[in-house]
């Protein structure tokens, strides 16, 4: 239990570090705004519309595919640690799990997913 | 290397080494900003065979304290359409894994005289966790959110899309991360830092790196160039690519929100750095017993120094990728490369070791058993 | 006093989870909604650490926050309209749906409170025995749900690219196979 509590601690820690920091900053920098100087930069031109738009959906394919393959580095993970004490056998499943998971990896290949157009 | 017990009042050095442990790193998460940036300027000058900074104190060795100074004093423009709250919280997100991280990385272990002839091993680090590994991995997953709530707050069209591309860059080369992790999980049988670094005990033929020959290179190979990549350097620091980008998802931060996102970028190098030193490096262990009498925190500060250096070296050397190369290189090299070689290198240590693989071979005695004394319960 | 930290930890979790989880639902805001599911589900690897399953406090982590929370942000920013939408909150069913939930619920806890609970006597061992047995129990005996689960995440991969390219416009969707996904 100990540990989660350092972690939390940690990151307490951290939120009240960046807030001192910005604070701090906050009373010694100036401050002199005005419409041109706050308006979105866009190198010079005036934007036009905002950026909340759709965008490619080639990062969401990508997104996907992360996904399925995090997922299978979360099987890894434990049979990474005890696959020594089943032995080959182990290995043998463990190479049919990746494997499978290889075609459709040669699929995403072969429909060209993972290329970026 | 056996140390006396010195007692502070009430404590004495066991009980007090965890908040030595954590106090080294913090100093050294928060420090990493202003010696990084000097050392990368220096390192960079002498690369490029020029001067390098030179103006500010002896070889330009104040230049961080005035860069410091000068961000603070700089006006910070709130951009009037960005969202607000997110677009403060994204620096905070950023800069919260790296300094989380830092309480798991193990600096050194000692064996403490505690007196009447007795000694008792000592891990210099502030939390040792069974899965600490995975923590580690868990925190480089998050720091996603800095990059896509920063890019995506600022309501700017450069941001967005140096946010979506470094987002989808960092989980694409977080796979390959994780893969060579697991290949020195696959090698010292444990998730723990602490027991990882105390598996590769006895020198360079037992580090990790050149471990299930060649497989274990392969693996931090595979981890090295992810590593690049997961903390948005050159030659894969396409989020800030200023020639197309303008600075991505930093376009319209300023002042110390915008130091803050370049601290998170540092301390990222600097706990990748760690990591990759306590997964392939043998952490604390001399290159050779014979050098046992360097104390273990030096060797494992020494490797990280020259690991920072390769950073530096690499961002000199490689011109950027292309956003498709890029993408094409994660997916389609080192996803696959770092998937083969860890299902052949489980192969190969299974079949050595295996009684019920025929060759009857008597498994190798198992490396002495890791010193578990100062570890928590969890 | 151990059980009373563990009650207010549970407390504290809960309002951790359900209070963002709220936001998530409330918020008409689609990417804050997103956002809102980052400490709801913080909470619930709490919960996990709570019971001293330390395995999954990360996967929670690592695959809920690290992976399909991301999955969720880009499927958000790809809306459109996402930062003033339009459209009702509700639809015109939700006061069926309202009642289908609710009884789902008094269900639910009519079955949890009739369920004679044992309380935990065996403690799971630390977090690396744990992983050791899960990892020998994924490639002995629940060997076939483990291999199943390759076959689920395949599906999902195929199914995956299969959507994702016949999304595109039809000139596009000809692989290079010449195969046409039907866009």
């Amino acid at each position: 239990m100990h540990a989660y509590l350092t972690a939390a601690m940690f990151t307490l820690m951290g939120f009240a570090f960046v807030a001192s920091t910005l604070l701090l900053s906050r009373l010694l920098r100036p401050s002199a705004p005005n419409p041109d100087k706050l308006e979105t930069y866009e190198c010079g031109p005036l934007p036009v519309g905002d950026a909340w738009q759709q965008f490619n959906m080639h990062y969401y394919l990508f997104a996907l595919l992360f996904v399925v393959f995090d997922v299978e580095a979360a099987f890894l993970y434990p049979w990474a640690v005890a696959y020594k004490q089943v032995g080959l056998y182990a290995v043998v499943e463990m190479i049919l799990f990746v494997g499978l998971l290889g075609f459709g990896w040669a699929y995403a290949w072969r429909r060209k997913a993972l290329e970026w157009d | 290397m056996t140390i006396p017990n010195i007692s502070f009042g009430p404590f004495d050095l066991v009980a007090v080494a965890p908040y030595v442990a954590l106090g080294l790193m913090l100093a050294t998460v928060l420090l990493a900003v202003p010696v990084l940036t000097w050392f990368e300027r220096v390192t960079l000058g002498l690369i490029h065979d020029r001067l390098g900074p030179n103006r500010v104190g002896p070889r330009g060795l104040l230049q961080p304290i005035a860069d410091g100074i000068k961000l603070f004093f700089k006006e910070d423009i709130l951009p009037s359409n960005v969202d607000r709250r997110i677009f403060y919280l994204a620096p905070a997100i950023s800069m919260m894994p790296p300094l989380v991280a830092a309480a798991l990385i193990p600096l050194g272990d000692f064996r403490v005289d505690m007196g009447g002839g007795q000694t008792r091993p000592l891990t210099l680090v502030a939390a040792d966790i069974n899965v600490g590994i995975l923590w580690v991995l868990g925190l480089a997953s998050l720091q996603v959110y800095g990059l896509i709530l920063g890019g995506w707050s600022s309501n700017n069209k450069y941001s967005l899309l140096g946010a979506l591309r470094s987002s989808a860059q960092a989980i694409s080369y977080e796979l390959a991360l994780s893969l060579g992790v697991l290949m020195a999980v696959l090698m010292s049988h444990s998730m723990s830092l602490v027991q990882i670094v105390q598996s590769q005990t006895g020198g360079i033929m037992h580090w990790n790196i050149l471990g299930l020959f060649p497989f274990g290179l392969v693996a931090a190979g595979v981890y090295a160039i992810a590593a690049v990549a997961e903390t948005n350097r050159a030659p894969f620091d396409l989020p800030e690519a200023e020639s197309e980008l303008v600075a991505g998802y930093q376009t319209e931060y300023s002042s110390m929100k915008f130091a803050i996102f370049f601290m998170s970028e540092y301390a990222a190098v600097v706990i990748g750095s760690c990591v990759a030193v306590v997964l392939w490096l043998g952490g604390w262990d001399p290159i050779h017993p014979v050098l046992g009498f360097i104390p273990g925190p030096l060797w494992f500060a020494g490797k990280v120094l020259l690991l920072i250096f390769a950073f530096v070296w690499v961002r000199s050397t490689l011109p950027r990728f292309r956003y498709d190369q890029l993408m094409r290189f994660g997916w389609m090299r080192l996803l696959p490369v770092a998937l083969v070689a860890l299902m052949l290198a489980a192969a190969m240590s299974a079949y050595r070791t295996d009684p019920s693989a025929g060759s009857r071979i008597p498994p190798k005695p198992e490396k002495p058993k890791p010193l578990m004394g100062g570890t928590q319960s969890l | 006093m151990t059980a009373h930290l563990g009650t207010i930890a549970f407390v504290s979790l809960t309002a951790l989870t359900i209070l963002p989880a709220i936001m998530v639902v409330s918020t008409r805001n689609l990417v804050h909604a997103g956002f809102w599911m980052l400490p709801c589900l913080i909470g619930v690897a709490g919960f996990y650490a709570l019971l001293e399953a330390h395995f999954f406090v990360v996967v929670q982590i690592l695959i809920y926050i690290g992976a399909i929370l991301v999955l969720i942000m880009f499927a958000l920013m790809l809306t459109r309209d996402v930062m003033d939408p339009k459209e009702r909150q509700t639809n015109a069913m939700g006061v069926w749906a309202g009642v289908i939930c609710g009884l789902g619920l008094l269900a639910s806890a009519h079955m949890l409170f009739r369920h004679p609970w044992v309380g935990v006597t065996s403690h799971p061992g630390d977090a690396h025995a744990q992983t050791v047995a899960l990892g020998k129990a994924l490639v002995t005996r629940y060997a076939l749900p483990f291999e199943a689960a390759s076959v689920l995440l395949l599906a999902a991969l195929i199914a995956a690219i299969v959507i994702a390219k016949s999304m595109r416009p039809p000139a596009a969707s000809v692989g290079c196979d010449g195969e046409v996904s039907g866009g």
